[in-house]
């Protein structure tokens, strides 16, 4: 059966969220644990939380594991929501850095994010704009030069990305990378915390679809 | 002693010969020639090689058990002994427990005062130049050392002084003061090299405040080898001597790179300004991280600290990091 793992490190906090929302998407999912093989999986779900507590870095102690080395060269599609994406830049997975917010706040709140024109699995949703919640400290994206490998952006309702719409800084509002080859994409904001109407939004769905979708294919 | 990379297999240094054997290997001859006061006086006294010897080995000996990494490869006779084929560092370190000799001179201060804490002098080996003291900043600058190797000197300077004066005090003696050379190799790797023997140290007998060491030589206070054999017998005495094992300490310091926004260091900055610190420019926060290394040195350890903190203690994208030893 197809399935997707959701990986967890200790400190991650977000597994359950995880497996409940790609469940409800239609693929079976389940908890990988950081000591155990992702050999046998046909995607990987690196959620969010603290791992190790963020010592060093957020992300830094998680990035450097072994898991990750295998998970680098497991060639099927990954996605990584707030620390599963300072965890794929950490490890190089994706391009770029997560400074801390410029509030030097732990910013937790509803934002918009538009999805970027991309070659991902995500490019099928490139133009919408979705209602996600972020939760974080360290979310504000930094790169030494512009990346070209953006999946999505913070925005106002409208998808109009201003300063305003930005919540921690984030050099040209971005929210979310993808690689070059399009199958790993990691992003601030969690599309497993508004996939179900008791949530507050639904909008996450379309991510995960998408991410499901590439998984099954 | 300067065995630098020629064609030239054989040095001959004020008090030792030295055989180039092959890319990793000398042999270090202590001859009984004796020099003082940059070759003003000089002699032979028969006898003193060997006994240079003796007491260096001795010395060596509790360095190692001490975890602290010496040339010495094998004793091959009485006055020869095999070492590594090492970089002389052209850098003599001094530490001072008790002011005498150039110290006393250079800054007016009567012989005999005990220093609040050790000190630890630099001088250049150059002979034309007279061996002048240095600042480890100028040291530095000169390219003589480079930054992360004088302060791994110092560090390993201070732990052999803490070795010795303990070992000294428990067999009846006083560290004044005394010499060390170290050599590296092209992994930045350093060992104690040349020789640690009364040629190269000031030692006292505790009780009468007697000079043992070569000051007997340059002073003429009577017969040298008598003390140098004092020395030996007296370290004799205390027997199979088990040292506690030196770890040193690993700085890292780590910090935000000037490109990257540091928004911890804008908010203190802020903090600074309220609490009057008028005219202050950008502030970055960063982090330091000790590391105690048990492990002695004749590893690729400095290599494999660097790895980590290139790797895993840094992300190179957003910081930079400096190494100190403590």
């Amino acid at each position: 059966m197809t399935t997707v793992g959701v990986i967890r490190f200790p400190g991650t906090n977000n597994e359950w969220e995880s497996v409940r929302a790609l469940r409800s998407l239609g693929v079976e999912s389940r908890i990988v644990e950081h000591t155990q093989s992702v050999s046998d999986l046909d995607g990987i779900w690196l959620a969010g939380g603290f791992s190790y507590g963020d010592v060093l870095r957020a992300g830094a102690v998680a990035g450097a594991s072994e898991i990750m080395k295998e998970i680098k060269a497991s060639g099927v599609p990954i996605f990584g929501a707030c620390n599963g994406f300072q965890i794929m830049t950490e490890a190089n997975l994706l391009e770029g850095a997560l400074l801390p917010n410029t509030s030097t706040r732990f910013v937790c709140k509803w934002v918009y994010l538009t999805i970027a024109e991309n070659d991902s699995y995500l490019s099928e949703i490139a133009g919408e704009t979705l209602k996600i919640p972020i939760a974080h400290f360290e979310g504000n994206f930094w790169a030494q030069n512009q990346p070209r490998k953006v999946v999505a952006r913070y925005s106002n309702e409208r998808g109009e990305i201003k300063a305003e719409a930005n919540p921690n800084g984030s050099m040209d509002n971005i929210a979310g990378m993808y690689s070059n080859d399009g199958r790993i994409v990691g992003m601030m904001p969690h599309p497993e915390r508004s996939c179900f109407d008791y949530q507050g939004s639904k909008d996450g769905r379309k991510i995960i679809e998408a991410f499901v979708k590439e998984v099954k294919s | 002693m300067n065995p630098s990379p020629s064609d030239q297999t054989t040095y001959e240094g004020k008090a030792k010969t030295v055989e180039i054997l092959s890319p990793k290997k000398v042999r270090i001859i202590f001859t009984d020639r004796i020099s003082a006061g940059d070759g003003a006086k000089i002699d032979v006294i028969p006898g003193k090689g060997r006994m240079n010897l003796a007491l260096s080995n001795q010395l060596m000996t509790v360095l190692e058990k001490a975890g602290i990494p010496i040339h010495t490869l094998e004793l091959e006779s009485e006055t020869s002994i095999i070492a590594r084929n090492l970089r002389i560092i052209p850098i003599e370190v001094v530490v001072r427990n008790i002011t005498a000799g150039s110290f006393s001179r250079r800054y007016g201060v009567s012989e005999g005062e005990k220093l609040d804490t050790p000190l630890v002098e630099f001088f250049v080996k150059d002979d034309e130049l007279h061996d002048p003291l240095i600042d480890r900043e100028v040291a530095v600058s000169r390219g003589l050392v480079d930054r992360e190797t004088i302060e791994l000197m110092q560090a390993r300077a201070l732990q052999v002084n803490r070795v010795f004066t303990k070992y000294f005090s428990e067999a009846g003696m006083v560290l004044v003061d005394f010499k060390l050379e170290f050599g590296s190799d092209s992994k930045g790797n350093i060992w104690v090299a040349d020789e640690i023997s009364a040629d190269s140290m000031r030692i006292w007998d505790a009780t009468t405040m007697e000079k043992l060491d070569k000051d007997r030589f340059r002073r003429d206070l009577g017969d040298l080898l008598a003390g140098y054999q004092v020395i030996i017998d007296r370290l004799k005495q205390v027997g199979d001597y088990t040292p506690e094992r030196q770890s040193l300490e690993v700085i890292v310091t780590i910090e935000p790179k000037q490109s990257v926004t540091n928004p911890g260091g804008d908010v203190t900055k802020r903090t600074l300004l309220n609490a009057d610190l008028k005219g202050i420019g950008r502030v970055r926060l960063g982090k330091t991280v000790s590391i105690e290394v048990e492990d002695s040195m004749d590893t690729t350890w400095l290599w494999k600290i660097h790895k980590v903190c290139s790797e895993i203690l840094t992300n190179p994208m957003i910081e930079t990091y400096s190494l100190g030893f403590r």
